[in-house]
């Protein structure tokens, strides 16, 4: 027989388990309502942040294109790829190694350019489109539009195509600003500072000999840098047909333009201002005193008993074989922007690439 | 007394059934509001961006319109060398701090991006080079001011009619577009 107590019991267990459930399924409720609010919130947040980090990503990439591209005049290289030759399957890639991760680029032709063909830039602008793979499964295009800076490129006091040389005298390089009037060591120039000495040959930086110096008694370390187009700027100066010099330098030159088909020596105390261009190798065997850029498209040899003071900027190619800079004589480079922009006005020098115009596609 | 009981249960679960319908609403409510904010940022910081593209060099001002409540931009992304004000070429951003409605204008088409926005519901800030603000002093930026911005603050509030903050959505956008005859390395 059942008494009053249990059948009470019994009633109050099935309520209290009713109550109990109902609680349970509100505050579940009310739980999963309050982690539907976060995890929305975080998905929103997590999105915008994934597409912002791809973006910058995509506009890196961009970056790193245009800073790696050879100082120079038309795009034409870059349109027709790495391997250099117009409407093949690589035309309008750049380096792969300058990208990140991810990411892919290419150039075409802009739709203003004179020239018709998609594979000549005969306007010094091209379009750059990178895309980009981010976090999120996220994806970024940008399209940019470059050109050709204002300023003349000058990346550093001495640029040197080719990383091969010897010095067994002394060599200061001094990327300081200097007047053409400055003496060593003590610049007045206004602009900033640029490297000692680059070249386009180094992915990291490499240690001079610890006898090359800069102007405040430092070692020289050389810097990776991209390559100045050295053989447009030697086509060109054949193109304005200044007065030849022959191969044998001596006195003072007449300010301008001064080009040298083949090799050259300077024989006896020599001054210029302007551009120096030696298609072929120049031995200095006495004194040369230049204001403004030296290019050398061969090898530079100062013998002993030579040496060289340019104010302004000095570029070797070095393309023929051998030592591309040796110097038993003393070597002396002061950067100028002075002598830099008096070269420019003779002949107008290489300029780096630069972002004209830019958007998100 | 199980009916009370059963009727308080009832009554515990209608009441708890009614603040969970609450809370959901509350979420959607948050959910929406942090879209709307994430969304007037993803728009205007993209078309911001872009303000001023030119890829023929035709000299065109990014922006041609700013103040408080006002940005009015322009591009010329087809690269035909001049903006169609029937296209996306011509972008306009309004706000009406009495309605709270925002408006993206494109060409001569207005749209509502958001509305309901409380009177400091959409911020511009407009920033020089050396970070200070150009203010706007009741008729926009004049065009000196305008050529020296460099950066737009954008800041979207979303409140409820409680005048609690739903979304509260801040960012900044780098101008990368300048006429050309500005552009230096």
């Amino acid at each position: 027989m059942r008494t009053q107590a249990s059948g009470r019991a019994g009633r109050e267990s099935g309520v209290a388990l009713v109550t109990t459930l109902a609680t349970i399924a509100i505050v579940l409720g009310l739980a999963a309502g309050a982690l539907l609010t976060a995890r929305s919130d975080l998905l929103l947040f997590r999105n915008s942040r994934d597409g912002l980090a791809t973006y910058y990503l995509a506009h890196g990439a961009a970056v790193l294109t245009v800073a790696g591209l050879p100082a120079g005049y038309s795009f034409d290289a870059l349109l027709h790829g790495p391997d250099g030759v117009p409407s093949t399957s690589d035309d309008g890639t750049p380096e792969a190694s300058t990208l990140p991760a991810g990411c892919r680029a290419i150039a075409t032709d802009d739709l203003a350019d004179p020239d018709p063909n998609p594979a000549n830039d005969g306007n010094r602008r091209v379009h750059l489109g990178t895309e980009c793979d981010g976090p999120g499964g996220s994806r970024r295009r940008l399209d940019w539009v470059i050109g050709r800076s204002l300023v003349p490129s000058a990346p550093a006091a001495l640029y040197i195509a080719r990383p091969d040389f010897e010095f067994t005298a002394p060599v200061t390089l001094d990327g300081r600003d200097h007047r053409p009037a400055d003496v060593p060591g003590s610049p007045t120039g206004s602009d900033p500072p640029v490297p000692a000495v680059v070249s386009p040959s180094l992915s990291e930086p490499l240690p001079l000999p610890a006898d090359v110096v800069d102007g405040r008694g430092a070692p020289v370390a050389m810097a990776p840098a991209p390559p100045i187009d050295t053989p447009a700027l030697g086509a060109l100066a054949v193109a304005a047909a200044p007065p030849l010099l022959t191969g044998m330098l001596q006195g003072p030159l007449p300010t301008g333009l001064h080009l040298i088909v083949g090799d050259a020596s300077v024989v006896g105390a020599t001054i210029g201002e302007g551009l120096l261009i030696v298609d072929g190798d120049l031995t200095v065997e006495a004194g040369l005193d230049y204001v403004g850029v030296v290019m050398i498209r061969g090898s530079l040899r100062i013998a002993a008993g030579g040496h060289l003071l340019v104010r302004g900027s000095l570029w070797i190619e070095g393309r023929t074989p051998g030592r591309a800079l040796s110097a038993a004589g003393p070597l002396t480079i002061l950067h100028s922007t002075d002598g830099v922009t008096g070269a420019d006005a003779v002949l107008a020098l290489p300029r780096r690439a630069t972002s004209l115009s830019q958007r998100e596609i | 007394m199980a009916i009370l009981i059963t009727a308080a249960s009832t009554a515990a679960l209608v009441g708890g059934v009614a603040t969970l319908a609450r809370a959901y609403r509350r979420i959607e409510e948050r959910a929406l509001a942090q879209q709307t904010a994430r969304l007037v940022l993803e728009l205007m910081s993209r078309d911001l961006r872009r303000a001023g593209f030119d890829p023929t060099g035709a000299g065109l001002e990014p922006i041609l319109a700013a103040g408080d409540h006002v940005l009015r931009i322009q591009a010329d992304d087809d690269g035909s060398g001049a903006v169609d004000d029937r296209s996306e070429e011509l972008v306009a951003y309004a706000f009406q701090p009495r309605d709270g409605t925002l408006s993206r204008v494109v060409g001569r088409q207005s749209m509502p991006i958001a509305s309901g926005l409380p009177a400091d519901g959409c911020r511009l800030a407009f920033l020089d080079a050396a970070g200070g603000a150009l203010v706007d002093e009741g008729a926009g930026l004049d065009g000196d001011e305008r050529a020296a911005i460099r950066r737009v603050r954008l800041r979207v509030i979303v409140r409820d009619t409680t005048e609690t903050i739903l979304a509260d959505a801040t960012g900044e956008v780098a101008l990368r577009n300048r006429p050309w005859i500005s552009v230096e390395d």
